[in-house]
């Protein structure tokens, strides 16, 4: 049995949450996922800080981040995970609504694993999160936990 | 005595006539001295007329330097404004990109769910509503995509190198043919020149003219298309025509605008951007579009690229 582990979603919008964790289950990931509203909270649930101080420590398998989100913006937390020794080899995808090209450049320059644009037509975005989540929370070989 | 006196007489006559031209030299020189005092005085007059004069341009001199530096000004102006309604114009398609299709994926994901949780307990009105649904959003999906493309293609920078085009053209035709392998479409391809264009541009020139051009003829039994090109003197002008549909003339003006069409979108399929790229794509290498046509007789659509390079 392979191990599941976890996937930390940082979207700000419910209705895209809700979307995505129906696709999660129409390919059984579903409990898999653990949701943040915003870039602040990510870095919280990463860190494990404010609410997320008695979580059971340990990184996720993936991050997948939106880019536009009140107070913290995807870039920003993306920025701050590549930068801190304890969070910085954790894969991050970035799961967005456009292909605009300053998002690929800068992401692209802070190290983001992959960058996944929503398709507006739900079949071919239940297939994408399903590559995402069978790829990244299945069969990608993570890091080790401490940095070294 | 007498011829003492006689002596005397010539001498004094002598005397009176020396001074008779020491007078009238005398005269010539006041005359003379009189008339370079009135030349001096026009001299004088001409000098303060110049002086004034030299006054005068340099007050305009004066003026035309603030007039310039004001210009100078104003271009600074029309420059930052230019810059700023790019960028404005940039935002404005991310948040087209990003806010506008959100609202749309989450229609199109709701509505999927309904349809496939619910299905069987739908009635059919409730299904072909939700179908059509899904149809129009979909179809404002492409709009939007689109939309974006056509704002992109405008801000692009061009980068201009020698093309062939036969080349260019012999790649769309692979791609149109992998995308339409039912259709049996004789094409007739002159030679074509190189010309000094943007490679992946002037490739969506082509593949919309192309694929218009075989579009457009679906529903012909023998389809033809031909691709010609002609030598001006300045510019080549290039030319597809088609068997097709055609159109009526009354309304050529419409076709290369944002989203025109001319034929309904049950049809032929599109959302009438293609030729609004294509005109936009040439004018920016310095050429024109224009085509001519005559309905059920089929259509032949013309650009122009200039042989020397634009900048």
């Amino acid at each position: 049995m392979v191990e599941l582990r976890t996937i930390l979603l940082a979207e700000d919008n419910r209705k895209d949450v809700e979307l995505t964790l129906e696709a999660m289950a129409e390919n059984s990931l579903a409990n898999l996922i653990f949701v943040v509203k915003d870039g602040v909270e990510a870095l919280e649930y990463l860190r494990c800080q404010g609410k997320y101080k008695h979580r059971k420590p340990g990184n996720p398998a993936l991050v997948l981040l939106d880019i536009k989100m009140p107070r913290m913006d995807g870039i920003e937390v993306l920025r701050n995970i590549r930068r801190d020794p304890e969070l910085k080899r954790i894969p991050v995808v970035v799961l967005t609504s456009s292909r605009e090209e300053n998002d690929l450049i800068s992401t692209y320059d802070l190290g983001v694993n992959a960058y996944v644009v929503k398709p507006v037509d739900f079949k071919q975005f239940i297939e994408a999160v399903k590559q995402i989540g069978s790829f990244w929370a299945v069969l990608n070989e993570l890091p080790p936990e401490r940095s070294q | 005595v007498k011829n003492r006196s006689t002596s005397e007489t010539s001498t004094l006559k002598q005397m009176a006539d020396a001074l008779i031209i020491a007078n009238k030299e005398l005269v010539y020189q006041n005359e003379e001295k009189q008339k370079r005092a009135a030349e001096l005085i026009i001299a004088n007059k001409e000098l303060v007329y110049q002086n004034e004069e030299k006054q005068k341009r340099e007050d305009e001199l004066i003026i035309a330097n603030k007039e310039l530096a004001f210009q100078n000004i104003e271009k600074e102006k029309r420059a930052a404004e230019l810059i700023a309604a790019n960028k404005e114009l940039e935002s404005f398609s991310y948040s087209v990109s990003h806010d506008l299709r959100a609202p749309l994926r989450h229609i199109n994901g709701y509505v999927d769910l309904l349809l496939t949780r619910f299905y069987d307990s739908l009635p059919d009105k409730a299904r072909h509503y939700l179908n059509n649904i899904a149809d129009s959003s979909r179809q404002m999906g492409t709009l939007i995509d689109d939309l974006l493309q056509f704002s992109r293609t405008g801000r692009q920078e061009k980068r201009l190198v020698d093309l062939d085009m036969n080349i260019i053209v012999f790649e769309v035709l692979v791609s149109i043919k992998l995308d339409n392998p039912e259709r049996n479409i004789e094409w007739r391809i002159a030679t074509l020149p190189n010309v000094c264009g943007d490679k992946a541009m002037l490739h969506l020139v082509w593949t919309n003219l192309l694929s218009n051009a075989v579009k457009f003829t679906r529903t012909r039994e023998k389809p033809i298309i031909e691709i010609n090109v002609l030598d001006e003197n300045d510019a080549f002008i290039f030319s597809i025509h088609d068997n097709g549909v055609g159109f009526d003339m009354q309304y050529a003006q419409k076709l290369f605008g944002v989203f025109q069409r001319l034929h309904p979108t049950d049809e032929f399929e599109g959302t009438g951007i293609g030729l609004a790229n294509v005109r936009q794509i040439i004018s920016r290498h310095g050429g024109l579009t224009w085509a001519k046509a005559e309905p059920d007789k089929g259509a032949t659509f013309y650009f122009s690229i200039p042989k020397i390079k634009e900048d």
